[in-house]
Protein backbone atom coordinates (compact mmCIF):
# COMPACT_ATOMS: atom_id res chain seq x y z
CA UNK A 1 0.00 0.00 0.00
CA UNK A 2 1.06 3.62 -1.03
CA UNK A 3 0.65 5.74 1.92
CA UNK A 4 2.94 8.86 1.25
CA UNK A 5 1.02 11.53 -1.15
CA UNK A 6 0.62 11.28 -4.48
CA UNK A 7 2.28 13.91 -7.19
CA UNK A 8 2.05 14.39 -10.97
CA UNK A 9 4.26 15.98 -12.46
CA UNK A 10 3.88 17.38 -16.15
CA UNK A 11 6.21 18.37 -18.18
CA UNK A 12 7.38 17.65 -21.91
CA UNK A 13 11.20 18.48 -20.68
CA UNK A 14 13.44 15.29 -19.54
CA UNK A 15 15.49 17.38 -17.98
CA UNK A 16 12.70 19.64 -15.41
CA UNK A 17 11.01 16.21 -15.17
CA UNK A 18 14.36 14.67 -13.44
CA UNK A 19 14.85 18.58 -11.45
CA UNK A 20 11.52 18.02 -9.95
CA UNK A 21 11.48 14.58 -8.99
CA UNK A 22 14.91 14.49 -7.38
CA UNK A 23 13.65 17.01 -4.79
CA UNK A 24 10.61 15.23 -4.38
CA UNK A 25 10.97 11.33 -4.27
CA UNK A 26 11.77 10.75 -1.03
CA UNK A 27 8.75 11.89 0.51
CA UNK A 28 6.03 11.93 -1.98
CA UNK A 29 4.95 8.94 -4.08
CA UNK A 30 5.96 10.34 -8.19
CA UNK A 31 4.13 10.09 -11.37
CA UNK A 32 4.80 11.43 -14.53
CA UNK A 33 3.48 12.91 -17.01
CA UNK A 34 4.73 14.36 -20.50
CA UNK A 35 1.76 15.63 -22.46
CA UNK A 36 -1.32 16.65 -21.33
CA UNK A 37 -3.26 13.82 -22.57
CA UNK A 38 -1.40 11.52 -20.55
CA UNK A 39 -1.88 13.74 -17.50
CA UNK A 40 -5.65 13.60 -17.85
CA UNK A 41 -5.07 9.73 -17.97
CA UNK A 42 -3.46 9.08 -14.85
CA UNK A 43 -5.34 11.31 -12.90
CA UNK A 44 -8.22 9.39 -13.90
CA UNK A 45 -6.50 6.48 -12.62
CA UNK A 46 -5.77 5.43 -8.80
CA UNK A 47 -3.69 6.58 -6.94
CA UNK A 48 -5.22 9.94 -7.70
CA UNK A 49 -2.56 12.81 -7.47
CA UNK A 50 -2.46 15.26 -4.14
CA UNK A 51 -1.35 17.44 -6.57
CA UNK A 52 0.01 18.40 -9.67
CA UNK A 53 3.13 19.98 -11.17
CA UNK A 54 1.81 21.20 -14.25
CA UNK A 55 4.35 23.09 -17.21
CA UNK A 56 2.53 25.58 -19.78
CA UNK A 57 4.09 25.24 -22.88
CA UNK A 58 3.82 21.64 -24.30
CA UNK A 59 3.28 19.91 -27.72
CA UNK A 60 -0.38 19.00 -28.52
CA UNK A 61 -2.46 20.27 -25.24
CA UNK A 62 -1.00 22.80 -23.06
CA UNK A 63 -0.86 23.41 -19.24
CA UNK A 64 -3.80 26.01 -19.22
CA UNK A 65 -6.04 23.82 -21.16
CA UNK A 66 -5.09 21.02 -19.24
CA UNK A 67 -5.87 22.65 -15.98
CA UNK A 68 -9.42 23.81 -17.37
CA UNK A 69 -9.88 20.07 -18.34
CA UNK A 70 -9.15 19.33 -14.41
CA UNK A 71 -11.00 22.34 -13.27
CA UNK A 72 -14.38 21.09 -15.30
CA UNK A 73 -14.39 17.59 -14.06
CA UNK A 74 -16.01 16.92 -10.68
CA UNK A 75 -13.61 14.04 -9.62
CA UNK A 76 -10.44 16.36 -9.93
CA UNK A 77 -11.36 20.03 -9.74
CA UNK A 78 -10.30 19.48 -6.34
CA UNK A 79 -6.36 18.37 -7.06
CA UNK A 80 -4.21 21.57 -6.63
CA UNK A 81 -2.22 22.45 -9.47
CA UNK A 82 0.41 24.56 -9.24
CA UNK A 83 2.05 25.90 -12.58
CA UNK A 84 5.58 25.58 -13.32
CA UNK A 85 7.05 27.17 -16.26
CA UNK A 86 9.53 29.72 -17.85
CA UNK A 87 6.35 32.31 -18.78
CA UNK A 88 7.08 34.84 -16.19
CA UNK A 89 4.99 37.62 -17.45
CA UNK A 90 2.15 38.85 -14.85
CA UNK A 91 -0.35 38.30 -17.33
CA UNK A 92 0.39 34.86 -17.92
CA UNK A 93 0.66 34.03 -14.13
CA UNK A 94 -2.88 36.04 -13.20
CA UNK A 95 -4.21 33.58 -16.09
CA UNK A 96 -2.95 30.77 -14.25
CA UNK A 97 -4.61 31.39 -11.05
CA UNK A 98 -7.43 32.68 -12.57
CA UNK A 99 -7.79 29.27 -14.38
CA UNK A 100 -7.84 27.59 -10.25
CA UNK A 101 -4.28 27.05 -9.89
CA UNK A 102 -3.16 27.32 -6.43
CA UNK A 103 0.29 28.29 -7.09
CA UNK A 104 2.70 29.74 -10.01
CA UNK A 105 6.04 28.49 -9.92
CA UNK A 106 8.62 30.29 -12.52
CA UNK A 107 11.69 28.62 -14.21
CA UNK A 108 14.58 28.03 -13.66
CA UNK A 109 13.45 25.59 -10.99
CA UNK A 110 14.80 26.44 -7.57
CA UNK A 111 14.79 22.78 -5.42
CA UNK A 112 13.96 24.32 -1.90
CA UNK A 113 11.26 26.86 -3.54
CA UNK A 114 9.62 24.26 -5.05
CA UNK A 115 9.69 21.54 -2.10
CA UNK A 116 8.70 24.71 0.28
CA UNK A 117 5.53 25.64 -1.80
CA UNK A 118 4.67 21.78 -2.61
CA UNK A 119 4.69 20.89 0.88
CA UNK A 120 2.71 23.99 1.85
CA UNK A 121 0.04 22.76 -0.80
CA UNK A 122 0.31 19.12 -0.16
CA UNK A 123 -0.43 19.90 3.60
CA UNK A 124 -3.60 21.88 2.89
CA UNK A 125 -4.84 19.23 0.84
CA UNK A 126 -4.79 16.37 3.19
CA UNK A 127 -6.13 18.53 5.82
CA UNK A 128 -8.68 19.18 3.23
CA UNK A 129 -9.46 15.78 2.71
CA UNK A 130 -9.70 15.03 6.27
CA UNK A 131 -12.72 17.83 6.87
CA UNK A 132 -14.38 16.35 3.42
CA UNK A 133 -14.22 13.13 5.41
CA UNK A 134 -15.35 14.37 8.83
CA UNK A 135 -18.05 15.99 6.85
CA UNK A 136 -19.90 13.47 5.18
CA UNK A 137 -18.95 10.55 7.32
CA UNK A 138 -19.87 8.92 10.56
CA UNK A 139 -17.29 9.62 12.90
CA UNK A 140 -18.19 6.17 14.87
CA UNK A 141 -19.09 3.43 11.83
CA UNK A 142 -17.18 5.23 8.76
CA UNK A 143 -20.31 4.86 6.93
CA UNK A 144 -21.54 8.14 5.25
CA UNK A 145 -23.64 10.65 7.36
CA UNK A 146 -27.25 11.91 6.82
CA UNK A 147 -25.90 15.37 5.55
CA UNK A 148 -23.93 13.00 2.95
CA UNK A 149 -26.89 11.13 2.04
CA UNK A 150 -29.01 14.13 1.20
CA UNK A 151 -26.45 15.47 -1.00
CA UNK A 152 -25.73 12.61 -3.13
CA UNK A 153 -29.62 11.38 -3.35
CA UNK A 154 -30.82 14.01 -5.16
CA UNK A 155 -28.01 13.70 -7.77
CA UNK A 156 -28.45 9.93 -8.14
CA UNK A 157 -32.41 9.94 -8.27
CA UNK A 158 -32.59 13.22 -10.63
CA UNK A 159 -30.04 11.01 -12.67
CA UNK A 160 -32.52 7.87 -12.34
CA UNK A 161 -35.52 9.58 -13.35
CA UNK A 162 -33.61 10.74 -16.09
CA UNK A 163 -32.37 7.49 -18.01
CA UNK A 164 -35.44 5.99 -16.61
CA UNK A 165 -33.07 3.15 -13.98
CA UNK A 166 -34.57 2.03 -10.84
CA UNK A 167 -33.45 3.32 -7.62
CA UNK A 168 -34.53 1.61 -4.61
CA UNK A 169 -34.13 2.45 -0.76
CA UNK A 170 -33.51 0.08 2.60
CA UNK A 171 -34.14 1.97 6.18
CA UNK A 172 -33.11 -0.13 8.27
CA UNK A 173 -33.28 -0.73 12.26
CA UNK A 174 -31.33 -2.28 15.13
CA UNK A 175 -34.39 -4.12 17.10
CA UNK A 176 -34.26 -3.85 20.92
CA UNK A 177 -31.02 -1.02 20.63
CA UNK A 178 -32.07 0.39 23.99
CA UNK A 179 -32.04 -2.55 25.91
CA UNK A 180 -27.90 -3.64 24.21
CA UNK A 181 -27.02 0.08 25.93
CA UNK A 182 -28.86 -0.17 29.07
CA UNK A 183 -27.97 -3.60 30.01
CA UNK A 184 -24.51 -4.16 28.37
CA UNK A 185 -23.50 -0.71 28.40
CA UNK A 186 -22.89 2.06 25.67
CA UNK A 187 -19.48 0.60 24.96
CA UNK A 188 -21.06 -2.41 23.77
CA UNK A 189 -23.78 -0.36 21.94
CA UNK A 190 -20.78 1.07 19.86
CA UNK A 191 -19.47 -2.48 19.26
CA UNK A 192 -22.92 -3.69 17.77
CA UNK A 193 -23.09 -0.69 15.63
CA UNK A 194 -19.88 -1.12 14.13
CA UNK A 195 -20.59 -4.25 13.56
CA UNK A 196 -23.86 -3.58 12.10
CA UNK A 197 -21.88 -0.77 9.90
CA UNK A 198 -19.61 -2.92 8.80
CA UNK A 199 -21.58 -5.75 7.40
CA UNK A 200 -23.63 -3.15 5.23
CA UNK A 201 -20.49 -1.67 4.20
CA UNK A 202 -19.30 -5.39 2.76
CA UNK A 203 -21.79 -6.31 1.46
CA UNK A 204 -22.99 -3.08 -0.51
CA UNK A 205 -21.44 -1.92 -4.20
CA UNK A 206 -19.49 0.95 -4.47
CA UNK A 207 -22.55 2.82 -5.68
CA UNK A 208 -24.60 2.49 -3.41
CA UNK A 209 -24.79 4.88 -0.32
CA UNK A 210 -24.80 3.25 3.04
CA UNK A 211 -25.00 6.07 5.22
CA UNK A 212 -26.05 6.06 9.63
CA UNK A 213 -29.24 8.00 9.30
CA UNK A 214 -29.90 8.00 13.38
CA UNK A 215 -28.86 6.67 16.38
CA UNK A 216 -29.42 2.88 15.18
CA UNK A 217 -30.76 3.67 11.93
CA UNK A 218 -29.37 2.83 8.48
CA UNK A 219 -30.31 3.43 5.19
CA UNK A 220 -29.03 2.19 1.95
CA UNK A 221 -29.85 4.01 -1.38
CA UNK A 222 -29.67 1.66 -4.57
CA UNK A 223 -29.24 2.81 -7.94
CA UNK A 224 -29.53 0.71 -10.81
CA UNK A 225 -31.78 -1.58 -8.07
CA UNK A 226 -35.03 -3.06 -8.68
CA UNK A 227 -37.33 -3.40 -5.92
CA UNK A 228 -36.72 -7.25 -5.90
CA UNK A 229 -33.02 -7.07 -5.30
CA UNK A 230 -33.40 -4.62 -2.76
CA UNK A 231 -35.85 -6.97 -0.75
CA UNK A 232 -32.98 -9.93 -1.92
CA UNK A 233 -30.49 -7.55 -0.61
CA UNK A 234 -31.64 -6.44 2.90
CA UNK A 235 -32.49 -10.15 3.31
CA UNK A 236 -29.17 -10.72 3.14
CA UNK A 237 -28.33 -8.02 5.58
CA UNK A 238 -30.66 -9.49 8.17
CA UNK A 239 -29.38 -12.62 8.18
CA UNK A 240 -25.19 -11.58 8.27
CA UNK A 241 -26.06 -9.52 11.29
CA UNK A 242 -28.07 -12.17 12.71
CA UNK A 243 -25.51 -14.79 12.00
CA UNK A 244 -22.91 -12.00 13.46
CA UNK A 245 -23.74 -12.21 17.37
CA UNK A 246 -21.45 -9.06 18.28
CA UNK A 247 -20.02 -9.65 21.92
CA UNK A 248 -22.06 -12.51 22.40
CA UNK A 249 -24.87 -11.19 21.91
CA UNK A 250 -28.17 -11.68 19.57
CA UNK A 251 -28.69 -8.67 17.30
CA UNK A 252 -31.16 -8.55 14.80
CA UNK A 253 -32.44 -6.03 12.55
CA UNK A 254 -35.96 -5.01 11.27
CA UNK A 255 -36.02 -3.42 7.55
CA UNK A 256 -38.40 -1.54 5.27
CA UNK A 257 -37.64 -1.26 1.53
CA UNK A 258 -39.07 0.46 -1.29
CA UNK A 259 -38.64 1.55 -4.68
CA UNK A 260 -38.56 4.80 -6.10
CA UNK A 261 -41.64 5.91 -8.31
CA UNK A 262 -41.30 5.77 -12.19
CA UNK A 263 -41.74 9.39 -12.56
CA UNK A 264 -39.74 10.21 -9.70
CA UNK A 265 -39.79 11.27 -6.17
CA UNK A 266 -37.62 12.86 -3.84
CA UNK A 267 -35.60 11.67 -0.69
CA UNK A 268 -37.66 13.00 1.72
CA UNK A 269 -40.82 10.98 0.33
CA UNK A 270 -38.75 7.44 0.09
CA UNK A 271 -37.78 7.87 3.59
CA UNK A 272 -41.10 8.91 4.75
CA UNK A 273 -42.19 5.38 3.20
CA UNK A 274 -39.43 3.29 3.73
CA UNK A 275 -39.98 4.73 7.78
CA UNK A 276 -43.48 3.11 7.33
CA UNK A 277 -42.77 -0.34 5.80
CA UNK A 278 -39.83 -0.78 8.75
CA UNK A 279 -42.65 0.36 11.70
CA UNK A 280 -44.45 -2.40 9.69
CA UNK A 281 -42.17 -4.64 10.47
CA UNK A 282 -41.52 -3.85 14.18
CA UNK A 283 -45.43 -4.29 14.67
CA UNK A 284 -44.87 -7.51 12.75
CA UNK A 285 -42.36 -8.97 15.57
CA UNK A 286 -39.54 -7.38 13.99
CA UNK A 287 -36.04 -8.46 12.93
CA UNK A 288 -37.73 -9.24 8.73
CA UNK A 289 -38.18 -7.81 5.93
CA UNK A 290 -41.15 -5.33 4.20
CA UNK A 291 -41.87 -4.44 1.45
CA UNK A 292 -43.38 -0.73 1.60
CA UNK A 293 -46.44 0.69 -0.87
CA UNK B 1 4.17 0.12 -3.62
CA UNK B 2 6.24 -3.22 -4.74
CA UNK B 3 9.97 -2.27 -3.95
CA UNK B 4 12.68 -2.95 -5.99
CA UNK B 5 15.50 -4.53 -4.02
CA UNK B 6 19.16 -3.79 -6.10
CA UNK B 7 21.10 -7.15 -6.42
CA UNK B 8 24.26 -7.49 -4.73
CA UNK B 9 26.90 -6.71 -7.05
CA UNK B 10 26.00 -4.37 -9.88
CA UNK B 11 28.54 -6.99 -12.45
CA UNK B 12 26.37 -9.87 -11.71
CA UNK B 13 24.94 -11.86 -14.73
CA UNK B 14 21.68 -12.09 -13.74
CA UNK B 15 19.50 -15.50 -13.87
CA UNK B 16 16.37 -15.38 -16.46
CA UNK B 17 14.01 -14.99 -13.75
CA UNK B 18 15.59 -12.08 -12.04
CA UNK B 19 15.33 -10.13 -15.42
CA UNK B 20 11.58 -11.05 -15.53
CA UNK B 21 10.65 -9.70 -11.92
CA UNK B 22 13.16 -6.50 -12.87
CA UNK B 23 11.58 -5.87 -16.23
CA UNK B 24 7.94 -6.92 -14.83
CA UNK B 25 8.51 -4.23 -12.53
CA UNK B 26 9.41 -1.71 -14.35
CA UNK B 27 6.40 -2.74 -17.24
CA UNK B 28 4.11 -2.10 -13.97
CA UNK B 29 5.86 1.50 -13.42
CA UNK B 30 5.95 2.58 -16.46
CA UNK B 31 2.17 1.27 -17.32
CA UNK B 32 1.16 3.48 -13.94
CA UNK B 33 3.03 6.49 -14.97
CA UNK B 34 5.28 5.98 -12.35
CA UNK B 35 8.57 7.87 -11.45
CA UNK B 36 11.28 5.21 -12.38
CA UNK B 37 14.98 6.09 -10.29
CA UNK B 38 16.59 4.48 -13.25
CA UNK B 39 19.92 4.55 -10.27
CA UNK B 40 17.83 1.44 -9.16
CA UNK B 41 17.71 -0.65 -11.76
CA UNK B 42 21.33 -0.25 -12.74
CA UNK B 43 22.23 -3.78 -12.24
CA UNK B 44 20.00 -4.50 -15.55
CA UNK B 45 22.84 -3.16 -17.78
CA UNK B 46 24.62 -5.51 -16.65
CA UNK B 47 22.76 -8.47 -16.22
CA UNK B 48 23.11 -10.20 -19.41
CA UNK B 49 26.22 -11.72 -20.96
CA UNK B 50 24.74 -11.21 -24.03
CA UNK B 51 26.06 -8.11 -25.69
CA UNK B 52 23.28 -7.45 -28.05
CA UNK B 53 20.92 -8.03 -25.03
CA UNK B 54 22.88 -5.48 -23.12
CA UNK B 55 22.32 -2.98 -25.32
CA UNK B 56 18.85 -3.60 -25.35
CA UNK B 57 18.75 -3.27 -21.66
CA UNK B 58 20.79 -0.05 -21.82
CA UNK B 59 18.75 0.98 -24.70
CA UNK B 60 15.86 0.85 -22.51
CA UNK B 61 17.33 2.53 -19.32
CA UNK B 62 17.81 5.39 -21.83
CA UNK B 63 14.07 5.13 -22.80
CA UNK B 64 12.72 5.51 -19.16
CA UNK B 65 15.55 8.22 -18.48
CA UNK B 66 13.97 10.31 -20.86
CA UNK B 67 10.12 9.23 -19.68
CA UNK B 68 9.55 7.89 -22.70
CA UNK B 69 7.27 5.58 -21.80
CA UNK B 70 5.92 3.97 -24.94
CA UNK B 71 9.36 3.33 -26.20
CA UNK B 72 10.19 1.68 -23.77
CA UNK B 73 7.20 -0.61 -22.90
CA UNK B 74 8.60 -1.38 -26.33
CA UNK B 75 11.15 -2.31 -25.91
CA UNK B 76 10.95 -4.37 -22.66
CA UNK B 77 7.80 -6.22 -25.41
CA UNK B 78 11.34 -7.01 -27.13
CA UNK B 79 13.47 -8.00 -24.70
CA UNK B 80 10.37 -10.54 -23.86
CA UNK B 81 10.67 -12.04 -26.99
CA UNK B 82 14.26 -12.97 -26.79
CA UNK B 83 14.25 -14.29 -23.53
CA UNK B 84 10.83 -16.18 -24.61
CA UNK B 85 9.13 -14.75 -21.03
CA UNK B 86 5.67 -12.94 -20.38
CA UNK B 87 5.58 -9.87 -18.58
CA UNK B 88 2.31 -9.26 -17.31
CA UNK B 89 2.34 -5.48 -15.28
CA UNK B 90 1.11 -6.97 -11.87
CA UNK B 91 1.39 -11.07 -12.39
CA UNK B 92 4.28 -12.72 -11.20
CA UNK B 93 5.11 -16.75 -12.15
CA UNK B 94 5.59 -15.87 -15.79
CA UNK B 95 8.24 -17.74 -16.72
CA UNK B 96 7.32 -19.96 -19.67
Amino acid sequence: MNEKPVILIVDDVPTNVQILANCLKDNYHIKVATDGLRCLELVAATPTPDLILLDIEMPGMDGYEVCQQLKKNPVTQNIPVIFVTANDQEEDEEKGLQLGAVDYITKPIRPSIVVARVNTHITLKLQHDKLTAMATHDQLTGLYNRHYLFISANKKIAKAKRHHEPVSFIMMDIDHFKHINDNYGHPVGDIVLQKVATIIEQQSRSEDVAARFGGEEFVILLDHCSLMDAQFKAEKYRQLIEAERPEQHVVTCSFGVVQMNPEGEAIDSLIKRADLALYQAKENGRNQVVIGE
Amino acid sequence: MEQHKKPESVQQVLTKEQIHDLLQVLAEKLQQGDYIDTAEFESIKTGSSDNGLQNVFKQLMEQIAQFDSNAALKTIQNIEAQLNVTINPGQKEDIK
